[in-house]
């Protein structure tokens, strides 16, 4: 079993495998897509909204904003040991936006969200993404919590892509980030995940043959 | 209304390219090619590009002139 990788740039890799079975490869490929944990706004608190969008497109628009992704210091909300629904400061990063527009309409951008903390490393992945535009003399304020997760969950924790295909005889896998993890560490992540997967299955399997016999 | 923020089919982030592209192609500049810059390859997220309508800046506009419906001219 042999991987090369072909090319690489700062967010997608290209690897060949050799003797890899294409399941394995499948298996990485959608551990990639489905699996890797990232982090994104999971619930907004509106205070006030005037703005031509409703709550919940403005909400899901936010939702959709990837975040640098923490995922050593965070935990997943359903597996913190705080137990709280809101979070303690091990799964939940705070965020505020808070934006008027005065005599001419106002974009609000993806760095307009300010973090409860100011040096937390949990911040939107670019600062130029449009959220929502604000007429004269409109209004948002809103609370965001964002948590871990994964794409299974929802397609906003979606860490990149990854296809794997077959060019002149020869396997390839490409996998991309979308910014919530360095390439490298996502696709590390998604082999992790992939092994420790297997190993459930082989205890599960040992376990059944054991009650059986 | 507003320009999405992720890809619909693959999911990668494309609105931070948004402006840019906006603004170049009113200056003139072929769209394949600002697109080709701006590093959007595959083609599910290109059409998201050359499809897109952006009703909001009418939006913005009729409430600028009018307000919103139910509250009247803006106070």
């Amino acid at each position: 079993m042999r991987l090369k990788m072909v090319e690489s740039d700062a967010e997608s890799i290209r690897l060949e495998l050799e003797g890899v079975p294409t399941s394995l490869g499948n298996a990485i490929r959608r551990a990639v897509i489905n699996e890797v944990p990232c982090m994104a706004v999971e619930e907004v608190l509106v205070i006030e909204n005037t703005s031509p969008l409703p709550n919940e497109i403005l909400a899901h628009r936010i939702s959709l904003i990837p975040f640098i992704s923490d995922i050593d210091s965070y935990n997943f909300p359903e597996e913190c040991s705080c137990n709280s629904r809101l979070g303690c400061d091990r799964c939940v990063v705070r965020y505020v936006l808070r934006a008027e527009a005065g005599e001419t309409p106002v974009t609000v951008y993806s760095r307009d969200l300010i973090p409860e903390k100011p040096n937390t490393k949990v911040v939107p992945v670019n600062g130029d993404i449009p959220i929502v535009i604000l007429p004269p003399g409109e209004r948002v304020e809103m609370e965001l919590y964002v948590r871990v997760g994964r794409g299974m969950k929802h397609a906003k924790w979606q860490a990149g892509l990854a296809s794997l295909y077959e060019e002149d005889g020869r396997q390839y896998l490409y996998v991309e980030s979308f910014g919530f993890l360095p390439v490298k560490r996502m696709l590390l992540e998604a082999v992790k995940i992939v092994r420790r997967r297997v190993a459930e299955l082989g205890e599960r399997l040992d376990e059944a043959v054991a009650n059986a016999k | 209304m507003l320009f999405p923020i992720r890809c619909f089919s693959c999911g990668a982030l494309i609105a931070h390219k948004w402006e840019s592209y906006q603004s170049r192609v009113e200056a003139g500049e072929p769209p394949g090619k600002v697109l080709d810059d701006l590093h959007v390859k595959r083609y599910c997220c290109r059409r998201m590009f050359i499809s897109a309508v952006d009703v909001m800046k009418e939006v913005v506009e009729f409430y600028t002139k009018y307000g919103r419906a139910e509250v009247g001219p803006i106070r």
